[in-house]
């Protein structure tokens, strides 16, 4: 299995959250992100800041397969970030140079995933998941920096203090598993994937390898918030 | 009907959203809150002792308060009204419950609004940390409403008084120095929220994208079990 993606991709957002229509705002590495869906179905992840005047293009629009800013109506395309439309100059073709800043995306995992890092060679996020089955629990914003979250979750693994038979581990640089208790089979688990937000603040994301009957979905996902929210608590202390 | 009014006051602004939503007209009196402090004039103190807008008049009855004003105007011509459904006492549970919560997010987000931009009194570090707190509670609610199908605070498929009474708030954060970057699932609702027909904007607040191409997405093949 190849860990070389670590450091440079990470989750942001569960995949179901970035509905049509809809400008989702992120914070990776301390860049701020507008994550948004075209027509098509293809995820986009942008700075969020029009090349224009600055502002963010959380509060734009998404008109098919081009994002609008709220500010002057520049509109750019999905997939190339190009500048298509300067409402000012109607009769004029925007200059190529005139782009949004555009990031390596894909979904996977339940989970859009983003490498800031802009070499293309960096290969893609691979764990060991099927695309089947899994479920995205909700994320957890931390006030701490992702060092913290990893050492916390490192020391859980290594104190196995977890009021649980089967042990925690560490399976990738950044992948923290640990053992779900469903009943269901002794398979389950859940990986956590920290996601540096800033500095001083993560986000964790939880992906289930689970079987979980429709009606107990919910109260499934109730109780790993409620293990997120001890984690938050316990880190932030 | 006559609403006493200021166009960037958050309250003001939830009841102008009720009247646009029922398609009420209406006579609006302003009365500047900054520079001006009209609201603190004797002229004004007389309308309401309490110094503070929105005070509503109709058909000779004076209201005095936001909230009261909302359950007014969901109930004046219809007592089966989706925006406070008065069928069961749990919803009404709920739509009170959410209206108080409304009343947290104005002394906190609110109140460090009215410090940043009208340089009002406040504790606004203060404010700040206990808006953090109550959005953190507002996101895992809607977050879960919307594991549910639920759009709207109080469950059901209807908006109610409640989400108006919160909206103003959580859409103006920013100017209190509050982020709802953190709060995805609040951020989803107020897109939700923006699209409700009769829906009105005031200075700061922007609408929603047309949502003509929801209907049509469907999420890739083996990640249907995930909704």
């Amino acid at each position: 299995m190849s860990n070389e993606f670590c450091g440079s991709w990470f989750p942001v957002i569960r995949a179901e959250e970035v509905a049509y229509g809809h400008v989702a705002r992120v914070q990776l590495n301390g860049q701020e992100l507008a994550i948004w869906r075209d027509d098509e179905g293809h995820i986009n992840a942008w700075e969020n800041r029009c090349p224009h005047r600055g502002v963010r293009f959380s509060l734009g629009h998404t008109l098919g397969n081009e994002l609008r800013c709220q500010y002057h109506g520049w509109r750019f395309a999905s997939r190339t970030g190009q500048c298509t439309y300067i409402p000012a100059q109607p009769g004029h073709k925007p200059a190529q140079v005139v782009k949004a800043v555009t990031y390596a995306c894909l979904e996977r995992y339940r989970y859009v995933w983003v490498s800031l890092n802009r070499t293309p060679a960096i290969p893609e996020p691979t764990l060991p998941l099927g695309n089947d089955g899994l479920i995205a629990v909700r994320s957890l914003q931390i006030n701490a920096p992702m060092t913290h979250v990893i050492t916390y979750l490192r020391t859980l693994a290594k104190t196995n203090t977890w009021g649980n038979d089967r042990p925690i581990s560490v399976i990738e640089c950044q992948v923290i598993e640990i053992p779900l208790d469903t009943g269901a089979s002794a398979a389950d688990r859940l990986l956590l994937l920290p996601q540096p937000a800033s500095k001083a603040c993560s986000v964790i994301h939880g992906i289930a390898d689970s079987t979980v009957e429709d009606g107990a979905r919910l109260p499934f996902l109730r109780r790993q918030n409620e293990l997120f929210k001890r984690f938050k608590s316990d880190i932030e202390q | 009907m006559k609403l006493y009014d200021y166009g960037l006051s958050a309250n003001c602004y939830a009841v102008r959203l009720m009247l646009g939503f029922l398609g009420i007209s209406y006579e609006r009196i302003p009365i500047e809150l900054y520079p001006a402090l009209e609201h603190l004039k004797p002229d004004f103190l007389k309308i309401n002792p309490f110094g503070e807008l929105p005070v509503l008049h109709d058909d000779g009855e004076a209201f005095l308060d936001t909230h009261a004003i909302l359950l007014y105007l969901a109930l004046r011509d219809s007592r089966t009204t989706s925006w406070y459904p008065t069928e069961h006492a749990a919803t009404i549970g709920q739509v009170s419950m959410w209206l108080a919560f409304a009343s947290r997010l104005d002394s906190s987000l609110g109140a460090a609004r009215l410090h940043d931009a009208f340089f009002c009194d406040a504790d606004v570090d203060k404010c700040r940390l206990d808006a953090h707190r109550y959005l953190g509670i507002l996101d895992e609610h809607l977050w879960f409403e919307e594991q549910g199908s639920n759009d709207w605070l109080c469950g059901g498929s209807n908006p109610t008084v409640a989400d108006i009474a919160c909206f103003p708030h959580v859409v103006l954060s920013e100017e209190g120095g509050v982020s709802l970057l953190y709060y995805p699932a609040i951020r989803r609702w107020t897109d939700r929220f923006k699209r409700i027909p009769g829906f009105t904007l005031m200075a700061g607040v922007f609408d929603a994208a047309p949502l003509k191409s929801a209907e049509t997405y469907r999420e890739p093949s083996g990640a249907t079990d995930d909704r």
